[in-house]
């Protein structure tokens, strides 16, 4: 009897106390967070003036070593070579690339590479905005500007998604962009290829980079054949380091490093070039011939479809990295 | 059964209910439970739907040294802990213990780490000083140095930062651009889950050589324990109803019960008339019939002599002291001999008598 009655009373405290006792949560679906971006204006906080303070600590000492993290490939070689030009020549200026920016366009890649754009503020009343690019390359480097073009005069950037979603990537192939990135570049560098006259010119919106460089060929072509020589450039890009992002209205914007090797030669003669030049010459002395490389930063803007209108060029620069004979 | 047997049945249950409630009490589980795990490695990671499991959770992480936490998204989490060794907390197995995995750093897939070391981002502008200072053996290279390095530069650069398997470098020293936001603390790093952004996973790494030692979350459970106070109340009530007869059982209460019913009968026989009242009592004295006493009101007092005004008045009221009420001037002469008819115009005197306190207490 005394056992039955311990042993009920036992049993009514095990059940009155298990049923007491709430069941262990369990994990549900992950919540999405609110700023979906691969970067929020918290990161974009960081990178930005470290990026600056990388810049005015290199520019005041014409130091592109000093560039460490915040400035690589293109970038780091083109102001290493205004550097040059400026210990060369005090009046050839590096360009002057202010530390505020107005727009900074976001990247929602889950994936690496990752971008990140910004647009600068007007650096003087007569210059355009600079759009900079800054490539993720993995998940344990540093944001790094890999580029900077001034705005084509009359551009307009193309609205994006901002951090909430940030801009989705697209692969140059992508072909829910009319053309594809690709096919946009290609043609493009065709254009360039072959000049105003080629067929390309009519696809595209028009624009002072190709407007400038088609000039030179014309004046350089001009100048060889008076001392008998020829003017020769060739022009590619780095499709490996040809990013697109999608643009609010479908499009793309399209950065593309692009090579300018204009060779010029002559006959019978030498060639001489201003000092600014002359000091990012590598190699032999220059005698009939002088190869000038550029690196070029093209941003390339595809219209989405409902836009109806030409690609077209919104921001470009022509940066003169080297010199040589041949 | 009698009463006494069931009010000792009712104790019994009341004690039984007592030590349900009691024991119940003691053993119930806390309002807040804080589930642990042991770490053992550089970095846990917790993922959003952990911090999920209840907005008050409160997250602490031990460990020896310096702890940084960050928050991020949780895409980048994953890529970021691919090339560590992390744990990761996964939920709760019951109110003690989380669960959690542990994740190994990828196998490296080739051991030659040194060809994406070497071509640095420096690679490129460092060819073109080279011919500056060395103009000879560039000389015969110079020719494709161009076309080569200008077209090799912008895709070297690349590559040589996107090495695939990045050392990974001990943080804060490796690339914090992936963080939303870090924060550091010494040896216990304590974060409310509300105050981590809704989506994005926490991680925090040990900066030094020691390790993570545990993490745990201390989040509030509702208990439903309101049944335990009830059973307590009916234990205490039912146990001293049983405690009661429990004592009644010990004690002889049958000579005052016999003297309880013996006074209850006189009492009753005496308000039906079958026995006498107690002598003295006032029963007693309105059955003998006792005249209602009777006070004897002494004859009210007379008065005193009339007081007779023998001065003229002054002019100047003097002030008199009424001995027992306000006295009325006479006429101003009275005949020896009074008329068998008094004129009606005499004063009517007003006069009382003195209160006289005995014969007030008399008359009451």
């Amino acid at each position: 009897m005394r056992r039955a009655l311990a042993a009920a009373v036992a049993a009514a405290i095990v059940l009155s106390v298990s049923a007491c006792t709430p069941p262990v949560p369990e994990v549900s679906a992950a919540p999405s967070p609110s700023a979906a971006a691969a970067v929020v204006d918290a990161q974009v906080d960081r990178i930005v003036p470290e990026t600056s303070s990388q810049l005015t600590a290199a520019d005041a000492a014409m130091d592109a070593t000093l560039l460490t993290n915040r400035v690589g490939g293109n970038a780091k070689i083109v102001r290493a070579a205004e550097y040059t030009q400026q210990k060369a020549d005090k009046t050839a200026l590096p360009d002057v690339i202010p530390s505020a920016t107005q727009a900074v366009y976001v990247s929602g890649a889950d994936t690496w590479p990752r971008l990140l754009v910004g647009v600068t503020e007007q650096p003087a009343q007569d210059v355009t905005p600079i759009v900079m690019q800054w490539v993720q390359d993995s998940v344990s480097t540093d944001y790094q500007l890999r580029g900077w073009a001034h705005m084509i005069p009359g551009a307009t950037l193309p609205a994006m998604a901002g951090p909430n979603t940030g801009a989705a990537q697209l692969s140059l192939t992508d072909p829910d962009v009319s053309p594809t990135p690709k096919v946009a570049v290609d043609n493009y560098i065709k254009l360039l290829q072959e000049g105003a006259t080629s067929p390309l010119n009519a696809t595209f919106a028009p624009d002072t980079y190709r407007d400038q460089l088609f000039t030179a060929r014309t004046v350089l072509t001009g100048a060889a054949k008076k001392a008998g020589g020829t003017y020769v450039d060739t022009i590619s890009y780095d499709e490996t380091a040809t990013y697109a992002m999608q643009t609010a209205d479908g499009g793309a914007l399209v950065f593309v490093p692009v090579t300018v090797l204009s060779t010029f030669t002559v006959k019978n003669a030498k060639v001489s070039i201003p000092a600014a030049d002359l000091a990012l010459l590598t190699g032999p002395k220059l005698t009939n011939q002088v190869v000038h490389s550029y690196l070029d930063v093209v941003v390339l803007y595809i219209p989405g479809p409902a836009v109806g209108s030409n690609p077209g060029v919104v921001a470009a620069e022509h940066n003169l990295v080297r010199v040589s004979a041949k | 059964m009698t009463l006494r047997t069931a009010s000792l049945i009712a104790g019994v249950l009341g004690l039984i209910l007592l030590a349900v409630g009691l024991v119940a009490n003691w053993v119930k589980p806390e309002a807040s439970a804080t589930p642990t795990a042991q770490i053992g490695a550089t970095v846990v990671v917790i993922p959003p739907e952990v911090l999920a499991l209840s907005p008050d959770a409160v997250l602490t992480i031990s460990g020896d040294g310096e702890l940084a936490a960050h928050t991020a998204r949780t895409q980048d989490v994953a890529a970021w802990t691919a090339s560590r060794t992390a744990v990761q907390v996964t939920g709760m197995s019951d109110w003690e213990t989380l669960t959690t995995t542990k994740s190994e750093p990828a196998p490296s897939p080739s051991p030659t780490v040194s060809p994406t070391a070497s071509p640095s981002p420096s690679g490129s502008p460092a060819s073109t000083k080279t011919p500056v200072t060395t103009p000879t053996p560039a000389t015969t290279k110079t020719p494709a140095s161009p076309a080569a390095s200008a077209s090799a530069s912008p895709g070297a650069s690349p590559n040589a930062t996107a090495s695939p398997n990045p050392t990974p470098a001990p943080t804060p020293q490796g690339s914090q651009d992936i963080w939303r936001a870090t924060a550091q603390q010494a040896n216990t790093y304590t974060v409310a889950a509300a105050d981590v952004p809704v989506g994005l996973t926490l991680v925090v790494e040990s900066l030094g050589d020691a390790k993570v030692s545990s993490a745990s979350l201390t989040l509030p459970r509702v208990v439903d324990d309101a049944w335990i106070g009830q059973v307590l109340w009916w234990g205490v009530a039912l146990t001293i109803v049983g405690l009661i007869a429990l004592i009644a059982l010990f004690i002889d209460v049958r000579p005052a019960q016999t003297k309880g019913e013996e006074w209850l009968a006189y009492r009753s026989g005496i308000g039906s008339g079958k026995a006498d009242a107690k002598p003295g009592s006032r029963r007693s004295r309105r059955a003998h019939g006792a005249a209602v006493p009777v006070a004897e009101i002494p004859a009210e007092p007379t008065t005193g002599a009339i007081p007779t005004v023998v001065d003229v008045v002054p002019d100047e009221p003097v002030p008199l002291v009424a001995l027992s009420g306000p006295v009325a001037p006479l006429p101003p002469e009275l005949p020896d001999e009074l008329p068998d008819e008094l004129p009606d115009d005499l004063p009517d005197a007003a006069f009382e008598p003195p209160a006289d306190d005995d014969a007030e207490g008399n008359r009451s």
